[in-house]
């Protein structure tokens, strides 16, 4: 295994935990928009409460992957971002407005425009944004995106379909976590039943979703279909262990057991995609050895994500814990 | 070419857009901690719900503002790959180490930063506190690192290309790049000046319109100490920088000068417009054989002109020039302003007059501009540092016309950014207003009630003087029932995450307003910010509560008074009135009656003997206290409040509500 190598395995690490935690949060936001009903209010606090602590730092796993992709693999970096500049600045204002709106509602107290509207962006820019996000991911499997046609990623119908595979998982993962947040707390507690059943339905349209796209993935990525095939298996099968297994946690209310499971079913999914897409960056364009920098390069990078991730980490854990809890009311 | 010649002035244009949109955030990022370390630093030491006032106040600032950089510096990371391409694809291996540093400098800050904003009632109010120098420091180191890559932009250093391609990146170049030390020094002091000097701002505009209260004072007086003190650090800095650039970048200093003719006996050239034809500055004022004497410290010396290099390696001496001049015109000012405030304070204080500093109108004006001078010139600033490096995107390697992308979708990417970007700015300039205007928590000043403005030497009359109408979000204390007033205003100016941290609000209520209003309105009588320091009252409140009863006990236990504070406080109205009055005698002799507002156990060992100590040793100059702290106790008014008490005791939750 080459330097390079490494450190694509410590961006799949970046990009899982961004998918499970900073998907997360975007996943609340699609709750957020769908919040429906007399508790639609109760369910949009309830999210609002879980993202706000954590949501920065989920966010930074992107400039993780970000940085570590333009620092180890330029060549790759430079032509993702004239390629997939359309999915990518879609994401971006995603991004953008999904922060911007989210602390405009919580800080605003109504100066810049009604608290509703800022929830509406905060809605729909995290729905945009991860799924913009798979789009941009689709193109890398299927290799059909170059500098001169921009719009080419949204014209692959695989590629939508990731995208809105994206959103649901993301979907999916918010509303497993939000039902041990709402089981956390009494006054909370009267959401869960409308969770764990978004919960479940986010499950079942991402088995649905997944079966959907198999022939599309088969006929316009066939590089990354057959080595998905050859290796990627076992991980399939983890995955779905992991969603059957979160749908028993949540019919048992072992809600910790459900995030856990939860996160495996995406993770293992993820996991399997990279694992079928290497040696290839960007399919037919790029592969890792070709866009590597220089190994000197590479090393000091690992040894700084190294030294990063060993003053970050405890930190994050921390975190979590801190904000596992309900807030202490007296 | 000429289509490409556009594209490159998009990309720039967008560059410096984004990069400026994300700088004006960035700043706060840097400075706004360390101030907040200062301020909780002196709650928690005096127990003064002043200072968690002004703490919680730019707390919510900053979330804000700590948001919208976060998010606008997420552009930037992926714009140098969608606009750059070419320029990230051969550098982006040396550029990498302080990118992926800067990536967990942020990272950390962005944990701490979700730690700080809504921990206050899960933390101890120590470790909260704490949480704020990872904070601090992951946001100074950021920037640092940040820096890095721009002075290696400018000064490159070890990189070894054979027929354009690189064949060795040193790790560690951008961190040996010669214009690092300058930059970074130039860059950390403007951001701290940009930060305080718009604190500053605020509260002097606060002041202008009359709300002379402790509260605005002391927020003056920290952001004006922050930029007045940074002002003439400032100027070493910058000359640093400025010779530093003479060394490495010669270009750039003739572009700053308007210096077309290489030679010696060059000019220093003040104002004026620079003319690209002729190579002279028009209207500038000319200061003869300044640039050589200053650079070279004889005229002798010979200063490299714009001529020495061909027209298409010049950098626009005309849009340098210009920006140099409004740099060198606002940091002047600001440093002008600090020297006479230096020598005003001073005079003061050995006169024995109280605020240190002078509040009068005139000196509020001036304040008022610092902030908007500080980021004048650190927006001009850069566009010299940016400017002067033209045509290079890496000085003397790759021409920024080589690294653009060529797509055509430049110019509606442009103009989404523009709306985006402006629209958000405009929001969000609405949203600090309103935070801005009113006191800690949006209450508004009561003159009718004893406890007004306790600052000596604040013209008392104002109070109630003006502000009158200009602001439609403060309605006029003195109408009608204070509660009315304050009820609606309380309301309308409290914001949600002070529900995060509010007690009364029922946690999951946290994210409206809505929520956070209904929380407050029955405090809302509770309303003015008033005096110093009110020792009894235990506003505190906030985060330690349970744990801070156990401490708390120890305390209350020697002195009478507030044995029940720290438990009514959380919980604003009832219990309180018992509170608060005897301990304002003079919180110094006085101190163990305070309520702690730390709640570890050793705390309270320390809190009787070490507070005065550290409070004196610490209140600026002299005992007097540039923060005027110390007349914060002489004019606690202790005999005048006691019937405030509930008042008092009630209102710590502004504090909460920050």
């Amino acid at each position: 295994m080459t330097a390079a190598d490494l450190l694509l395995i410590v961006m799949v690490i970046g990009l899982t935990a961004y998918a499970l935690l900073g998907g997360a949060d975007f996943g609340g936001g699609v709750w957020d928009l769908l919040a429906r009903g007399p508790d639609a209010r109760d369910q949009r606090k309830l999210i609002s409460n879980a993202i706000g602590p954590v949501w920065e730092a989920n966010h930074v796993w992107l400039v993780f992957i970000v940085v570590a992709l333009f620092s180890g693999f330029p060549p790759a970096y430079g032509l993702v971002g004239s390629s997939l500049e359309i999915p990518l600045s879609a994401a971006l204002v995603g991004i953008v407005l999904r922060g911007a709106a989210y602390v405009y509602r919580a800080y605003g107290a109504g100066a810049a425009g009604p608290d509703h509207w800022w929830g509406h962006v905060f809605a729909v820019s995290s729905t945009i944004t991860p799924f913009a996000l798979g789009v941009a991911g689709a193109s890398l499997a299927t290799g059909r995106m170059s500098p001169d046609d921009p719009m080419e990623p949204l014209r692959s119908s695989f590629g939508l379909g990731c995208g809105l595979f994206a959103v649901a998982a993301t979907a999916f993962l918010a509303a497993v976590y939000l039902c041990r947040d709402a089981a956390a707390s009494p006054a909370t507690e009267h959401l869960v039943p409308e969770f764990r059943r978004r919960a479940t339905g986010g499950a079942v349209v991402c088995g649905a979703l997944a079966m959907m796209l198999l022939p599309l993935f088969w006929d316009q990525a066939p590089v990354v279909a057959h080595r998905f095939l050859d290796r990627s298996m076992p991980l399939v099968g983890l995955s779905v262990i992991g969603g059957a297994a979160t749908l028993v946690a949540l019919a048992r209310r072992q809600f910790v057991v459900a995030r856990l499971a939860a996160g495996l079913a995406v993770g293992a999914m993820l996991w399997g995609w990279a694992v079928a897409q290497y040696p290839d960056l960007i399919v037919g364009q790029v592969t890792a050895d070709s866009a590597a920098a220089p190994t000197t390069n590479i090393h000091a990078m690992l040894y700084a994500v190294a030294g990063g991730l060993a003053i970050v980490l405890p930190p994050i854990i921390v975190l979590y814990r801190l904000f596992t809890r309900p807030e202490p009311t007296t | 070419m000429v289509l490409a010649a556009d594209a490159v002035d998009l990309a720039r244009a967008q560059t410096a857009f984004s990069l400026a949109f994300h700088i004006c955030f960035a700043v706060f990022g840097v400075g706004l901690p360390w101030m907040l370390i200062y301020t909780q630093w002196r709650w928690l030491r005096t127990g003064d719900p002043v200072w968690l006032a002004l703490t919680k106040k730019w707390s919510r600032a900053f979330a804000v503002l700590f948001a919208v950089g976060a998010v606008s510096g997420t552009v930037l990371s992926f714009e140098f790959g969608l606009l750059w391409p070419a320029f990230m694809s051969k550098y982006g291996g040396a550029l990498g180490l302080s990118f992926t540093m800067e990536g967990f400098a942020f990272f950390a800050e962005a944990i701490f930063v979700g730690m700080y904003l809504y921990g206050w009632k899960r933390l101890s109010a120590r470790a909260h506190w704490l949480t704020l120098w990872p904070i601090a420091i992951s946001g100074t180191v950021s920037t640092l690192f940040i820096i890095t890559v721009n002075a290696w932009m400018n000064t490159p250093r070890g990189i070894v290309e054979r027929g354009g391609k690189v064949v060795e990146e040193k790790p560690l170049a951008p961190f040996t790049s010669p214009s690092f030390l300058p930059q970074i020094s130039h860059m950390l002091l403007a951001a701290l000046m940009c930060a305080g000097g718009t604190v500053a701002a605020i509260y002097a505009v606060g002041m202008l319109r009359g709300r002379r209260d402790a509260y605005h004072q002391r927020g003056l007086s920290i952001g004006l100490a922050v930029v007045l003190v940074c002002a003439p650090l400032q100027l070493i800095a910058g000359d640093w920088a400025g010779r530093n650039a003479g060394d490495h970048q010669p270009l750039k200093l003739a572009a700053m000068e308007g210096l077309y003719h290489t030679g010696s006996n060059a000019p220093f050239t003040l104002g004026g417009i620079y003319d690209d034809k002729t190579g002279n500055v028009r209207y500038g004022v000319e200061i003869p054989g300044m640039l050589s004497l200053l650079e070279g410290f004889s005229t002798r010396h010979v200063i490299t002109g714009l001529d020495s290099a061909p027209p298409d390696e010049r950098p626009d001496g005309t849009l340098v020039h210009g920006a140099f001049t409004v740099m060198i015109v606002a940091g002047s000012a600001l440093i002008g302003l600090s020297l006479l405030t230096g020598l005003v304070v001073v005079r003061r204080r050995r006169r024995g007059e109280t605020p240190l500093l002078p509040t009068g109108r005139p000196w509020l004006i001036a304040a008022a501009g610092t902030g908007p001078a500080a980021v004048l010139a650190m927006l001009t600033g850069w566009e010299v540092t940016e400017g002067g490096r033209q045509p290079w995107i890496v000085g003397g390697h790759m021409r920024v016309v080589d690294a653009v992308t060529g797509g055509d979708g430049a110019e509606p990417i442009f103009a989404g950014t523009l709306v985006l970007y402006l629209s958000l700015a405009g929001a969000l300039v609405l949203i600090l207003r309103k935070m801005a205007t009113g006191g800690p928590s949006g209450e508004q000043l009561r003159p009718g009630l004893p406890s007004g403005p306790s600052i000596p030497g604040a013209p008392r009359p104002r109070d109630g003087g003006d502000g009158r109408g200009t602001d439609p979000t403060k309605p006029r204390p003195e109408q009608g029932g204070d509660s009315d007033g304050e009820d609606g205003r309380s309301g309308s100016k409290e914001s949600a995450p002070a529900a995060a941290y509010d007690p009364a609000a029922d946690p999951a209520a946290r994210h409206t307003a809505r929520a956070d209003q209904g929380g407050h309105r029955p405090s809302g009588a509770q309303p003015v910010l008033v005096p110093d320091r009110r020792p009894g009252e235990p506003a505190p409140a906030t985060d330690p509560t349970t744990t801070r009863g156990a401490a708390g006990t120890s305390t209350p236990a020697s002195t009478p008074a507030p044995a029940s504070t720290p438990a009514p406080a959380s919980t604003p109205a009832p219990a309180v009135p018992s509170a608060g009055e005897p301990a304002p005698a003079g919180e110094r002799s006085a101190s163990p009656a305070i309520p702690r507002p730390r709640s570890e156990p050793h705390s309270a060992g320390t809190s009787g003997g070490g507070r005065p100590g550290v409070s004196l040793r610490r209140g600026g100059p002299g005992r007097y206290g540039l923060f005027g702290r110390r007349h914060a106790g002489k004019h606690a008014l202790p005999g005048r409040r006691p019937d405030s008490g509930a008042h008092t005791a009630g209102r710590n939750d502004p504090g909460e509500t920050r």
